[in-house]
């Protein structure tokens, strides 16, 4: 079942074209609560004109940016506490617990404690996308560590490796494909974090633009803004992948997020 | 004349040997126990100090949660976990009844894969909290809203796993199965499902996390029944320390019913570790 089985692109784009016009007749003929939804011709003048005005810059930035400072920001602060989560098993008793006590917690959970603890609604915002891509990063980086195979740190204490020399060369080589995984992931549950979290917090953004146009019966640019969203995260996994390759290139690209 | 009995001389011989190792790990595992304990310590100290600084008046202390929790109607309380965890529970249910077999069904079949999985594919990347709206307009009734979202959450993880597991099944183990002249049907049963399963189940475990996500989401936007509306709620009527229990309610939720996939996952799975 490995072999690589023909694709018909025909038929990918007839199953495509199958939803689009089963999507407008029920819509058309208002079938059951289809009549409630958007149609396909209205979502497209809509589209037609979010796309050409400002507020579409505006908002893919301030989404765009929320998303790279919270990922980021958990990149720094969760990588490093995963590796040594790995490495040190004091420091895993130290510190695991707490990441285990709170990691079922999800971070749409935290909406109202995050609006709590910061007075601002950027920074509550980023909070939220940052417990949703924190998790993530950290156990994969812990995983990635505990996968290591032993005997590299046999090898490495033959030769002579001091301490840090182990966690520069070992450690970290060792957990780049997991960590690459983790951020993978985290960027796609920071998507999830922010819609909600703009939503429900917001004052402008790709989320936020939903809810504002359910709020306004404008219900074409719901799906126009969704769209928008699904794009944009496709487009930095793709990215995500595409770095990954590059720092990792012993790695098989089996990577599924 | 006594005779002695070397079989059970060297069972309890052994007996107290491996009490011993068992004791001497037991002893070496106190620190990190210690350490483990001064871990959750640790954190409600520096929470505690954290609630007492001047700028962060509002946040509750640990205590402050405690007493909340201890204060709250219990039945009310229990009327809500049952809310949230039945809309999980069936939004679930029905992701894994629609899911699996349309997984199933794309990993073997190319034509199916080009036809259904495509509109898959293509929504995958909208995260499914931007279709709160759409279903709001949808379903008039916030039950039925909430698990429609519930549902959507956990189809796509169940649907990608399932997809995954059947259509990297070594060629070895299907050519394997029918030169012993095995049906497709035996095959599909014998050979194909219990080589998916364990991947199957690592989709309903990914799923039932996201399921516990969306339900928060839906009733936090309802606001009507269920542990996410009282998170909400508490926060709307400043109630801050439910805040905080409707959280670790949540949480303490989530990871039971994680658990509980687990625990199936291992009574049906015996072949894999």
């Amino acid at each position: 079942m490995q072999q690589k089985r023909q694709s018909y692109p025909l038929l990918r784009f007839l199953s495509l074209a199958i939803i689009v016009a089963a999507w407008d007749l029920l819509v058309r003929f208002r079938v059951y609560r289809f009549g409630y939804i958007p149609s396909p011709e209205s979502v497209i003048a809509a589209g037609a004109q979010y796309l050409t005005s400002n507020l579409f810059v505006t908002d893919t930035l301030a989404s765009t940016v929320r998303i790279l400072a919270a990922w980021g920001m958990s990149a720094v602060i969760g990588i490093p506490l995963g590796l040594m989560i790995g490495w040190k098993r004091w420091f895993s008793n130290l510190t695991f617990p707490v990441v285990e006590l709170l990691r079922p917690i999800p971070p749409i959970a935290w909406i109202p404690a995050g609006i709590l603890f910061f007075s601002q609604i950027e920074l509550s915002v980023i909070f939220i996308c940052f417990i949703g891509s924190f998790f993530p990063i950290v156990l994969n980086t812990i995983v990635g560590v505990r996968l290591i195979d032993r005997t590299h740190f046999r090898a490495a204490s033959c030769l002579g490796a001091r301490d840090w020399e182990v966690f520069r060369d070992v450690i970290i080589r060792g957990a780049m494909p997991s960590i690459v995984v983790g951020l993978a992931v985290g960027m796609g549950i920071n998507w999830m974090a922010l819609v909600a979290a703009e939503m429900i917090a917001g004052d402008r953004g790709l989320g936020y633009r939903i809810w504002e146009a359910y709020s306004l019966a404008q219900y074409p640019r719901i799906v126009v803004a969704m769209a928008v969203i699904g794009v944009i995260g496709a487009a930095m996994s793709v990215v995500i992948r595409y770095l990954g390759q590059k720092i990792v290139p012993w790695q098989p690209s089996t990577m599924r997020t | 004349m006594a005779t002695i009995d070397y079989a059970h001389v060297i069972a309890s011989a052994r007996e107290i040997r491996a009490r011993a190792a068992r004791w001497r790990t037991a002893r070496a595992n106190v620190p990190g126990l210690l350490l483990r304990l001064m871990s959750i310590v640790l954190f409600l100290l520096v929470w505690s100090a954290f609630s007492l600084l001047p700028w962060a008046v509002q946040v509750p202390s640990p205590a402050d949660v405690l007493k909340a929790a201890l204060r709250l109607d219990a039945a009310e309380f229990a009327h809500d976990l049952f809310l949230s965890a039945s809309r999980v529970l069936l939004g679930f249910v029905i992701a894994a009844m629609v899911g699996i077999p349309l997984g199933i069904v794309i990993g073997y079949s190319q034509i199916l894969r080009d036809l259904l999985f495509t509109p898959i594919e293509l929504l995958r990347p909208v995260p499914p909290i931007a279709w709160i709206p759409l279903a709001i307009l949808f379903f008039p009734e916030i039950d039925w809203m909430i698990i429609f979202l519930t549902f959507y959450g956990a189809f796509f993880p169940i649907v990608y796993n399932t997809v995954a597991g059947v259509s990297n099944i070594r060629a070895t183990y299907i050519r394997a199965g029918q030169s012993l002249g095995a049906s497709q049907w035996t095959l599909f049963w014998e050979v194909v499902l219990p080589a998916a399963l364990p991947v199957i189940f690592t989709g309903l475990y990914i799923a039932i996390g996201v399921a516990w996500l969306m339900v928060v989401a839906g009733e936090m936007i309802a606001n009507k029944g269920g542990v996410g509306a009282l998170t909400w709620q508490s926060y709307q009527t400043t109630q801050y320390p439910m805040i905080f229990v409707g959280m670790a309610s949540i949480g303490v939720l989530g990871y039971l019913s994680s658990l509980v996939v687990r625990g199936v996952a291992r009574l049906i799975i015996r072949w894999e570790p």
